[in-house]
């Protein structure tokens, strides 16, 4: 029963925490796409999305990058890699492969270190 | 003939000065990772400053030199230390605690190494624990080294992450799929306790591509002999007792989505049956039978790790550890926000929460004077750097 009850707890936390995150990425497509017309902020998102999917894809793809624990946001075709990578010389690796993805206008870097 | 020899000379020069710098490496890294912690040791509080919480701190040599025909032979030996106080972690007697080996690694062909290395279980569950298998704050090393501590899992071996003597094969990249296989000779081992391991078998595979990550593992453990202290009040008395042979099932998924990466695991646990009638003699006066120290158990985690922004990175995790055929449960939850200063430096908070029910005794690992049934809560600060 208690168990039950703690599982819930953890359920709920990760579905706010899962919504929060549509909010903020509704939120900041919006103003940054410059009309306010609902099917343009739509179109936008859709476009991120596929190119967010594209870069993850590539990475993966790459020979000598672990992709598992790298995070790819993408908006208006700027890319921004997080996460981590195990060693110092997959971190230019990561870029490379994302600045060679269709669409890719610029490749923010923002991985870090993990000794695993 | 002099112009000749001169220049023979010096082409054996740069060729002896490339090789040199293209077909060897060494690489010295590590981590100094310090935290404050709050405890709540079953209703005894308590503040204290350890070292590791985000990441082991540790430092290592590692390289790997050319041998021609895409095949290199590579090396890796790394301490754990506790930068507190200097000393060495978890075993005083090891210099290269958590990592030890050499071998042979082919492009093509994969790696082939023999020394003290991670298992093919681990790094099937790795990718699926949110505080990245961490030996210190992970809960899912709380629950996993609940084994050593739990009365009625004492004799049923749990999955260590790292073996000695060991013959580790790992394969290379194919379409994101890795298979690995280890077998590993006996062992002995004096610290935390005297442990004479027996043989062990370890194989796994994983896929990762395109924000899936699947992964599953078996390992089976044959049977071997621990002296660990069985009665509380009495902490220096050691009791000699069998360790059941153990069969481990892994199994653990990952599902990116956007800046979330939804993360599970599952292991069950299974040990040999005690043979009939068979005691553990605590005093020659106590004995108590060896069938109440061998349970089954699982370990299950659901988690996250959120990317907040570029510089800061949620983890969440809920988890339970089940004895079967006793009450004895533990469920527990625990979250944590890493925030990165730069690449290499990071400031980090951790919080969780543990509930015992009947005799379990789960708790964060390093922490003594855990009581049968109690609960622990935990609140930790702390800063990792990593060179």
């Amino acid at each position: 029963m208690k168990q039950n009850k703690v599982f819930t707890l953890v359920g709920s936390a990760l579905l706010v925490l899962a919504s929060l995150d549509v909010h903020a990425q509704s939120s900041a497509a919006a103003p940054a796409s410059g009309r306010s017309y609902a099917s343009d902020a739509k179109a936008v998102k859709a476009a991120d999305r596929a190119l967010q999917k594209n870069v993850v894809r590539a990475l993966s793809k790459t020979k000598g990058l672990r992709a598992t624990t790298i995070t790819v946001r993408a908006h208006n075709g700027v890319v921004i890699l997080e996460g981590t990578v195990p060693e110092q010389s997959q971190v230019g690796l990561a870029t490379q492969a994302a600045e060679g993805v269709e669409g890719v206008a610029s490749v923010t870097n923002a991985l870090t270190l993990s000794t695993l | 003939m002099r112009f000749m020899s001169q220049s023979i000379c010096g082409a054996t020069l740069i060729l002896a000065a490339g090789g040199a710098a293209a077909q060897s490496s060494v690489t010295l890294y590590g981590v100094a990772d310090v935290f404050v912690q709050y405890l709540d040791n079953g209703g005894k509080h308590s503040f204290s400053e350890r070292s590791g919480g985000s990441t082991g701190s540790l430092f290592g040599l590692k390289g790997s030199e050319d041998l021609g025909n895409g095949l290199k032979a590579v090396f890796d030996v790394e301490t754990g230390f506790n930068i507190n106080n200097g000393g060495f972690f978890a075993d005083s007697t090891a210099m290269f605690y958590r990592q030890s080996w050499v071998g042979v690694k082919h492009d093509s062909y994969g790696q082939l190494s023999f020394g003290r290395q991670y298992q093919p279980s681990f790094w099937a569950v790795y990718f699926t624990d949110p505080f990245r298998g961490n030996e210190v704050m992970s809960p899912l090393a709380a629950a996993d080294l609940a084994g050593a501590t739990d009365r009625s899992t004492l004799a049923t071996q749990y999955v260590s992450g790292r073996t000695s003597n060991s013959i580790f094969y790992s394969s290379p990249d194919m379409r994101g799929v890795h298979v690995y296989a280890m077998y590993a000779m006996p062992s002995t081992v004096t610290q935390p306790v005297p442990v004479r391991s027996g043989a062990m078998v370890d194989v796994a595979a994983n896929y990762s591509g395109y924000g899936f990550y699947a992964g599953v593992g078996y390992q089976y453990q044959h049977g071997s002999q621990e002296s660990a202290p069985l009665v509380p009040t009495a902490p220096t008395l050691l009791t000699t007792f069998d360790l059941m042979g153990t069969e481990h099932f892994t199994g653990a998924l990952a599902y990116r989505l956007g800046i979330v990466n939804f993360q599970f695991n599952y292991s069950y646990n299974r040990p040999k049956d005690a043979p009939a009638g068979s005691l553990v003699t605590i005093t020659p006066a106590v004995k108590l039978p060896l069938a109440s120290l061998v349970h089954s158990y699982s370990i299950i985690e659901l988690g996250a790790t959120i990317q907040a922004t570029p510089a800061d990175v949620i983890e969440i995790a809920g988890i339970e550890r089940d004895v079967r055929g006793v009450h004895d449960n533990t469920p527990g939850i625990e979250v944590g926000v890493d925030h990165s200063l730069s690449k290499r430096t990071s400031l980090y908070m951790r919080a969780g929460y543990l509930k015992n029910n009947g005799s379990a005794n789960m708790s964060w690992p390093g922490v003594t004077g855990v009581a049968s049934g109690s609960k622990q809560v935990l609140a930790v600060l702390g800063m990792t750097h990593r060179f």
